[in-house]
């Protein structure tokens, strides 16, 4: 477990079981910790428990939304600090600028990148 | 009094005709009348006293009662000249006979054949009183000889110096009356002409009441709302319509009032503002919203009113209903803009899912695997970039196709649009040439992400519809306060008839779609709507199987510095 | 407390039934009583016999005249293609009605007929009748005349013929919940109560005048021996062809004749209907041969002036009493004349009686009134009119 201790967490928030699995498969391979959750309420109960290193998050799920999520961890000091990629499918102008007020790092459009260059953002990010 | 003048009213269009009934009926009556007393004084002296000369007047009596009688019968009902003849005649007979012969000769009777001549020369003519007196001499002179007495040729000098007077006045008296009569017949014509010009006055007044009744129903019952205002900006003409949506109550009168004076009443208080507190035609359209908890839209344009001859009487302002126009397209850029997200979905998963598998991360794979799975992902590569120009089109249309403007080079874009393309350009063999700006060209104000994609797909047609091996020039220069690009190519062209859509949604050229040609019919009509954004313009040249030139200009920001 | 209780009410409710309901209702709300008698004009756009039940319905155990109409007067001006009504209640009137049937057949008997049930029924002397004639078939004048061979050569009739906004097809009058066609009903007025009228036309004699040397009843042949249709030849520059097309009555009534009668400032109006390739006139009422003719030309000032001076007329013989209600029978041709001035015509009557009394009155295809406005019993002579407006205004 000690080798778990360094390993970078990340939490990803997906509601799409096919894409957890494909990028879980890649970050794991690439030498991070994954906690995954299959919604915005479970997302944010499993930051608050985990406190990772960065968020991966979607934003149109079930039960709670990327923004949603967003907000609950803005109004925490310590968790607002925490890096948040956004992954979604969705994308348009208003949206973007609203994250970025939010204090989101990136955003990334699903269909615009392969897990690879998500890998490689993310290493950017936090490495 | 009425019942004793009554029978002397006469009627004739014709004065002369008029007066003489009349002159005939005023003699007879008051010889009717005188007769009717002289009967009465005869009979009632018979019965007393014994009067001289009591048979004579009684016979006269009766002798005018009944010739009066005859002759007022026949100027009532018959011709007045002839009853003229005949008073004469009955007058002269009866003054012949009262008077014993001698007494005629002796010029005794002069008196009594004095009203003879005059009343002869009054109402038939005025020269009758000549002959009147002529025969009055005649017959004088003849009893005088017959009575073997020596005519008195002064009896007959004053009957002609009474014919004479008797002429001169009656003649004055005609001509005076001929005059009204001329007078009279002018007045006439001139009331035809009255009436004529009235009636059709009369005419063209309904004319132009029937006209703007139509008018007004099809103002009336028009479904968009209609205020005409003069060039005070008082109210000229407003129709139901308007007034229903405006909520000013039917029965307000703001016909002649300004719309300054009237923003009190229901929404044209907002209708002035929108249209800036005053009203002119700017060519614009406005939209107003109005409504409490149901909003209503309604596009607003001014548009001036002018006549025949070119004369602007006023300005009309048109509120078109276009709420539910607006609803509609809400729903269904809400509907494009849901769809693609969800079709996004599925296609991510497939993109990552074909990226792990191709990348290797799932365990080694064949090349010849390589190379299906490869030409899989490409399909889903097109699938998203055709759902990604409908999200843009859905954009482009709901107004959120936002811009964000910074200082960019445009020469960095063709480059960078040219190497992404690159693949492309290789694998069909075009002969591709960038003339690169002989000076360095100015930064441009706009929006980065944009402007890339409509060089992109600029770029991207002219090298997609071009035959392998053809030819694609793109040449970037200023032209004035523009900066200005050339895309040309040797491609398929476009047809000459289907020039007209090429910048519309979904246009695509038949022979490119002959050709098998991949494509949205999105990418123009994406590019013209970010080029004029950029207050930019674009058009084009083209002839089918020679080619295709494209012209972009976009406007430099006055207030920037050249490139380096 | 008035002895005349009189309330107005109008609807364009396009349901008829429903229309004759709401106009009825809300003249007799005006009173707050059951009212005596109603009266009702009507429009032909509406069906007559619902019209009439919806009035039944409202105003039950009243007397109800009336007749369709050119156009509607009440206290807000005139309107058209509505009901209008009025809504009267009194104590110290009495109303009595008498039905005249078979107008075409003969006028004179039809309005005999309508005098005599009248006289028979009703509980004391008649002091005043109100006409309502059919507007289309047989003669006017010849009703009247009928009319006054039971009531007297000097009773005094004011009233209208029957309209059908112009279209000169067919016109009704209402007798109590009947709508009848070629028919006459006549309103009799008992009791003590002041009343006056007012007859005034304001057209104005143009031309040389002409003798009506040949006429029958309505059907005027000659002028001054000539074909009478040459006056129209004369005046309008028109050939005959032009007048016999279609009926003269389109061109010509805004410009009558007038006939000069004994007992009226002004000449009485004879409008023309229609001419035959005989050149034959025929008139809305009789014109007596030996007449004297005038062509009458009309001017809308005049006309507002001649309905200002109609109700000083009768206001004058109101002696001092308030007027409580007002009656207009106004031609149609009139309003042709004044065409959008015509809501001038009542503003000016009101200006003169109250713009508050109840007032109700309709565009006619004749009137029917005393000529010169004279109502004295030993002089009065009630006539057939044309073109004129008379007004009918009862007091205390």
């Amino acid at each position: 477990m000690s080798r778990d201790q360094h390993k970078k967490k990340i939490v990803l928030v997906e509601d799409e079981a096919i894409l957890i699995k494909l990028l879980e498969d890649k970050l794991v391979s690439e030498g991070y910790q994954i906690v995954t959750a299959r919604d915005g309420a479970e997302g944010l109960e499993k930051i608050k428990e985990e406190k990772p290193d960065l968020v991966l998050l979607d934003i149109i799920m079930p039960k709670m939304g990327g923004f949603e999520v967003m907000e609950e961890l803005n109004k925490d000091e310590i968790l607002a600090k925490t890096p948040v990629i956004i992954v979604s499918n969705s994308g348009q102008p208003f949206e973007l600028e609203r994250a970025k007020k939010m204090g989101v790092k990136d955003w990334l459009i699903k269909t615009e990148f392969d897990p690879k260059e998500v890998v490689e953002k993310v290493k950017n990010l936090i490495g | 009094m009425a019942s004793f003048i009554r029978p002397l009213e006469t009627f004739s269009s014709d004065l002369q005709e008029i007066r003489r009934r009349k002159l005939l009926n005023i003699l007879l009556l008051s010889l009717i009348y005188c007769a009717l007393v002289g009967v009465v004084f005869a009979l009632v002296s018979w019965l007393g006293l014994n009067l001289p000369n009591q048979l004579l007047l009684f016979g006269l009596c009766l002798y005018v009662l009944a010739t009066s009688s005859i002759v007022y019968i026949i100027n009532r009902y018959g011709s007045s000249r002839f009853a003229s003849v005949l008073f004469l005649i009955f007058m002269g007979m009866g003054i012949i006979l009262s008077d014993e012969a001698s007494e005629i000769a002796t010029g005794q009777t002069l008196l009594a054949f004095v009203p003879f001549v005059v009343i002869g020369s009054f109402i038939l003519s005025p020269s009758v009183s000549f002959i009147l007196a002529a025969i009055v001499s005649v017959v004088v002179t003849a009893i005088t000889l017959a009575l073997n007495l020596i005519p008195n040729p002064f009896v007959i000098i004053t009957f002609f110096m009474i014919a004479f007077v008797s002429w001169l006045s009656a003649r004055s008296f005609q001509e005076g009356l001929e005059d009204l009569q001329i007078l009279n017949h002018e007045l006439d014509r001139i009331a035809k002409m009255l009436v004529r010009r009235d009636l059709e006055l009369t005419y063209s007044k309904e004319e132009i009441i029937t006209e703007k009744g139509k008018i007004d129903s099809v103002v009336n019952s028009l479904v968009d709302g209609l205020i005409m205002v003069d060039e005070k900006e008082r109210v000229m003409l407003i129709n139901p319509k308007a007034k229903v949506v405006l909520k000013v109550k039917e029965e307000e009168n703001v016909i002649g009032r300004t719309l300054s004076e009237l923003t009190n009443l229901g929404y044209l208080k907002n209708l002035y503002e929108i249209l800036g507190n005053k009203v002119e035609w700017t060519g614009k359209q406005y939209e107003l919203q109005i409504g409490e908890r149901l909003k209503r839209t309604f596009q607003v344009r001014t548009t001036p009113v002018v006549t025949k001859s070119q004369q602007i009487i006023g300005l009309l302002i048109i509120l078109y209903d276009i709420t539910r126009e607006k609803e509609i397209e809400r729903m269904k850029t809400e509907f494009v803009s849901i769809a693609a997200h969800q079709l996004r979905t599925p296609l991510s998963s497939i993109k990552w899912a074909l990226r792990l598998v191709l990348d290797g991360d799932l365990g080694k794979i064949s090349p010849k695997q390589v190379e299906v799975l490869e030409s899989g992902y490409q399909s889903n590569e097109r699938m998203i970039r055709l759902i990604n120009d409908l999200l843009d089109v859905a954009r482009i249309e709901e107004g959120h196709f936002l811009y964000k403007f910074s200082l960019v080079s445009l020469e960095d874009i063709v480059k960078k649009v040219i190497k992404s393309l690159a693949d492309l350009i290789s694998a069909k063999k075009i002969m591709f040439n960038f003339r690169k700006p002989e000076k360095p060209l100015p930064l441009v104000r706009a929006d980065i992400e944009k402007i890339e994609l409509a060089v992109q797909n600029l770029l991207e047609n002219a090298i997609r519809y071009s035959k392998d091996g053809g030819k694609v020039i793109v040449d970037l220069n200023q032209e004035k306060e523009n900066v200005k690009m050339e895309i040309s190519d040797n491609g398929i062209g476009i047809p000459e008839q289907q020039k007209p859509q090429v910048f519309t949604k979904f246009y695509r050229g038949y022979n490119a779609i002959k050709a098998g040609t991949e494509g949205s019919g999105l990418g123009l009509f994406i590019t013209k709507n970010i080029i004029e954004e950029h207050g930019g313009k674009i058009w084009f040249e083209s002839e089918e199987q020679k080619g295709t030139t494209f012209w972009v200009a976009i406007p430099i920001n006055p207030d920037l510095k050249y490139q380096n | 407390m008035a002895s005349i209780q009189a309330g107005v009410g109008k609807s364009n409710n396009p349901d008829s039934q429903k229309a004759g309901q709401e106009a009825a209702r809300q003249a007799i709300g005006q009173i707050g009583k059951s009212p005596d008698l109603m009266i009702i004009y009507s429009s032909v756009a509406l069906n007559q016999e619902q019209m009439l039940r919806g009035v039944c319905e409202e105003a039950k155990g009243a007397l109800i005249v009336g007749c369709s109409d050119s156009g509607e007067i009440t206290n807000d001006g005139p309107t058209s293609r509505q009901v209008a009504a009025m809504a009267i209640a009194s104590d110290k009137i009495k109303f009595t009605v008498g039905l005249g049937k078979n107008v075409a057949a003969d006028s004179y008997r039809a309005g005999q007929e309508a005098a005599q049930e009248l006289v028979k029924k009703a509980p004391a002397e008649v002091s005043l009748g109100v006409s309502f004639l059919e507007g289309l078939t047989g003669n006017g004048a010849a009703i009247i005349r009928g009319m006054l061979s039971v009531l007297g050569e000097h009773f005094p009739i004011i009233g209208g013929s029957a309209g059908d906004d112009f279209n000169f097809k067919k016109t009704y009058v209402y007798c109590q919940d009947q709508v009848l066609n070629d028919a006459v009903v006549i309103l009799g007025l008992s009791g003590k109560f002041s009343w006056g009228v007012g007859v005034r036309h304001g057209w104005e004699p143009i031309g040389l005048p002409m003798r009506a040397t040949k006429s029958e009843g309505a059907v005027l042949k000659e002028l001054d021996n000539l074909p009478a249709l040459k006056i129209y030849e004369d005046y309008f520059g028109k050939k005959a062809e032009e007048l016999t097309k279609e009926p003269i009555a389109r061109m010509a009534y805004t410009y009558p004749l007038g006939m000069s009668v004994k007992g009226s400032p002004e000449l009485l109006i004879r409008d023309v209907v229609i001419a035959n390739e005989k050149g034959e006139i025929t008139c809305a009422a009789e014109i007596p041969q030996g007449s004297e003719i005038r062509l009458m030309l009309g001017d809308s000032e005049k006309a507002i002036r001649a309905a200002r001076q109609a109700a000083k007329n009768a206001s004058g013989q109101l002696k001092n009493s308030p007027a409580r209600a007002i009656f207009i029978f106004d031609c149609m041709a009139r309003h042709k004349l004044l065409g959008e001035q015509i809501g001038k015509e009542i503003e000016a009557v009101q200006e003169v009686l109250g713009s508050k009394v109840p007032l109700i009155g309709f565009y006619t295809y004749g009137e029917q009134a005393p000529l010169g406005g004279d109502i004295n019993r030993d002089t009065c002579r009630s006539e057939f009119h044309n073109e004129t407006m008379c007004l009918l205004v009862l007091g205390d």
